[in-house]
């Protein structure tokens, strides 16, 4: 670490342990607690939720057993490698023999340490958490890092993986965000070889082309877990409720993929039961809602907890925080390293409909395909405040659902439970209006059939 | 349906509380207007009592009772609870059906709803965090003018040339006003140029709705002369006023009490209600 004022870190806060205040160290670390458990007490309110979801909910607590389990792998000279971004191939960092990990937060609280390093200039909530979490030292799972791998996709990741460097090693990824050209998937592949290269040297192991085969072969199991899960959400009644899915989808990131297959079939066989038995999550007739746009990142419900308090239930979603985490697996037409690297390089570019890509009319695909599979009604496309990329292509998408006749509502939020009444008038209306509209197109089906 | 002859609409607004009671060929017939208290409940009752009692019309007359606004889970005595974006869609497009898009400028928020064919609202657009061209905005700036709200408009209309006001926050276009004072400027032409911030403010909100339609004006800034000439002005197309803008809410929320007695086109009516009906029924109704 060189001490320069021109290179190298610290580059942003010098005093970086005497700056913030004991005192505001343990508020955040309250504040985060009691926040964490309020949204879980809500979660756990639920009607008919399976018995397999407290394995869920436990992945998630704040300070709970993964923290253990993560501090006692790092004490027997396991590398943990947390992620900021859906981008990083996780079969890569397991295969290194590390266990990834992500970091990105949905706590409240640790906006306002970050707001007074950078000043509130209406940046990305979702960034500023992240930090503040890290500058305080409120997140216990931040806190086991070895390194911190950010790919730079949208302008408030790249400063983020620079700050962050202040406290944790960072490796930066370069990603193209032009997805035509010819210079796109070489610069891409070389991003690749070079996380390999450098997750051997964290570990000091060489990636071995069996190891890397077989985790492949786990994310992919893992992926059609998932894949049968969703099959429930395609039911007339739902047996499980959309923010349970975010959870679950979520858990993946923080969890062995192993032990979360094995709950999500656990959960399968439960689903399958309370189908049987009738149960079903939310109101018989509920609005069918896709939730879009910025990432909702858990205990950050405030969007989704709304629609489903609202008449309204979450059928699905195209989050990099939901479905997109799991949403594709690698395929694998050879077995050797290079055409291992490359489908894992494929599978984490490609089908990634992040708006900091152009162009992206991928995106709008996939959301009408999903549309037509789960029988959606209306779209809630959230932003956070300062996601400029998500709020622009809005108007895009909006456009392209109304020639579709599915309405979409825009919602611009903060992480601070101020605009809640305001949000969930809004919602209301919404899931009014589809009613009112299902009420009609059912009459004009009905003429045309 | 048995025959009680009238519905209720309560609007619990942020800053006013509207009720509205209609007769079955949704005239007006009574109406009250109060300052939100801290307890919407009481105060809409008690409100409800008085216009029932001033219009010599018993409790037991009433049919349904409506409730709607920020308030309206407080107004535990009513039939059923609508969202204002709703209630507000559904009463301007009984007043006047040819309106396409309905704004409503209400105590601390503007609404636009885009309406669809039918009645049935397609979209709509609200404005986010910032009060800035509310009512309550407008109101904070009359005080800041020493000038009675109910005056405003009429006084801003007098002005041969407004002054320029461009902060859009409630605080900053505060101070904005008082440095204004300060230099001397005459109170209409403040008024008047605060009249055409919100006018542009609300046109902006129209523009971003997608339809040269006409435009139908609500809420209690509806009453407000200054601001509707300056949105004339401004929107470069149809504006249509009703004559309550204020109750606008609250007597949509009474048209949303279910009835059974044919009436005009009932095309908003309760989701139960229009799948008895055929496609044609309803269809034969609108065209009539």
């Amino acid at each position: 670490m060189s001490n320069g004022d021109t290179e190298g870190p610290p580059r942003y806060l010098k005093d970086r342990e005497e700056y913030f205040s004991d005192e505001q160290r343990e508020r955040t670390v309250s504040e985060s607690r009691k926040m964490e458990k309020r949204v879980k007490d809500d979660l756990k309110a639920q009607k008919d939720r399976p018995a397999v979801m407290k394995y869920f909910d436990d992945i998630h607590t704040y300070g709970g057993i993964r923290v253990k389990e993560l501090r006692e792998f790092r004490s027997g000279g396991g590398k943990v490698v947390g992620t900021l971004c859906v981008m990083v191939p996780f079969e890569l960092i397991n295969a290194a023999g590390a266990r990834g990990v992500g970091i990105s937060s949905g706590y409240y609280e640790p906006v306002h340490p970050a707001n007074e390093l950078l000043g509130d200039a209406g940046l990305c909530p979702m960034v500023k958490a992240t930090l503040g979490a890290k500058m305080v030292h409120s997140d216990p799972i931040a806190e086991e890092l070895d390194l911190v791998v950010s790919p730079a996709t949208c302008d408030g990741k790249l400063k983020l993986g620079e700050i962050y460097e202040d406290w944790a090693p960072v490796l930066m990824l370069n990603i193209p965000r032009v997805k035509t050209g010819d210079t796109t998937s070489k610069l891409w592949m070389g991003e690749i070889t070079y996380l390999k290269r450098k997750l051997e040297e964290l570990t000091g192991r060489r990636i071995k082309r069996k190891a890397l085969l077989k985790e492949i072969g786990k994310w992919n199991e893992a992926q059609a877990a998932w894949g049968r899960l969703l099959e429930y959400r395609r039911r007339k009644t739902p047996p499980i409720s959309g923010q349970d899915m975010l959870l679950i989808a979520q858990a993946s990131q923080k969890d062995e993929i192993t032990r979360w297959t094995k709950k999500a079939v656990e959960l399968e066989k439960e689903l399958e039961a309370m189908v049987r038995k009738g149960l079903h999550s939310g109101e018989v007739g509920a609005a069918r809602i896709m939730l879009a746009g910025s990432p909702i990142i858990y205990p950050n419900f405030k969007i989704p907890s709304l629609v489903e308090e609202s008449g309204g239930l979450i059928v699905s979603d195209e989050l990099c925080s939901g479905h997109r985490i799991m949403s594709d697996p690698v395929m694998l037409d050879e077995r050797s390293m290079s055409e291992m690297l490359m489908a894992l390089a494929e599978r984490y570019f490609f089908p990634c409909t992040c708006p900091c890509f152009s162009p992206n009319d991928d995106r709008i695909r996939r959301m009408k395909e999903s549309i037509r599979i789960f029988g959606v009604e209306g779209v809630v496309y959230h932003t956070l405040r300062g996601c400029h990329l998500n709020n622009l292509e809005a108007t895009k998408i909006e456009m392209k659902l109304r020639e579709a006749e599915i309405p979409m509502i825009k919602l611009e939020s903060e992480y601070d439970d101020g605009d809640v009444e305001q949000v969930r008038t809004r919602i209301e209306a919404f899931v009014e209006m589809i009613k009112t509209r299902r009420a009609f197109s059912g009459k004009k089906e009905g003429k045309r059939g | 349906m048995s025959g009680k002859p009238y519905d209720v609409g309560i609007d619990v607004g942020a800053i006013s509380t509207k009720v509205a009671v209609v007769d079955k060929e949704r005239r007006l017939v009574a109406h009250g207007v109060r300052l939100t208290t801290m307890e919407p409940g009481k105060l809409s009752r008690a409100l409800l009592d008085d216009v029932l009692s001033d219009a010599g019309i018993g409790g037991d007359e009433v049919q349904y009772i409506v409730a709607t606004g920020q308030g309206r889970r407080s107004v535990d005595f009513a039939n059923m609870a609508r969202t204002e974006i709703t209630a507000f869609s559904k009463g301007a497009y009984y007043l006047h059906h040819e309106s396409i898009i309905l704004v409503d400028i209400g105590g601390q928020g503007i609404r636009a709803m885009k309406r669809g064919e039918m009645g049935i609202i397609e979209d709509f657009r609200t404005n986010d965090k910032c009060s800035s061209g509310t009512g309550s905005f407008l109101d904070a700036m009359a005080t800041a003018l020493e000038v009675d709200i109910k005056d405003a408009g009429a006084l801003a209309v007098r002005s041969c040339g407004g002054e320029e006001v461009c902060a859009t926050c409630t605080v900053f276009a505060e101070s904005e006003v008082v440095s204004m004072i300060a230099k001397g400027k005459k109170k209409e032409d403040i008024l008047a140029g605060l009249d055409k911030m919100v006018a542009r403010k609300v046109n902006g909100l129209i523009n971003s709705m997608r339809s040269k339609g006409p435009v139908f004006i609500g809420g209690g800034v509806g009453e407000n002369i200054g601001v509707v000439e300056e949105l004339k002005a401004v929107a470069n197309r149809e504006v249509f006023i009703p004559e309550h803008p204020q109750l606008i809410g609250a007597m949509g929320a009474a048209f949303m009490a279910p009835r059974e007695h044919e009436g005009e086109e009932d095309v908003m009516r309760d989701e139960v209600n229009v799948k008895k009906r055929s496609f044609f029924d309803l269809f034969r109704k609108v065209r009539r």
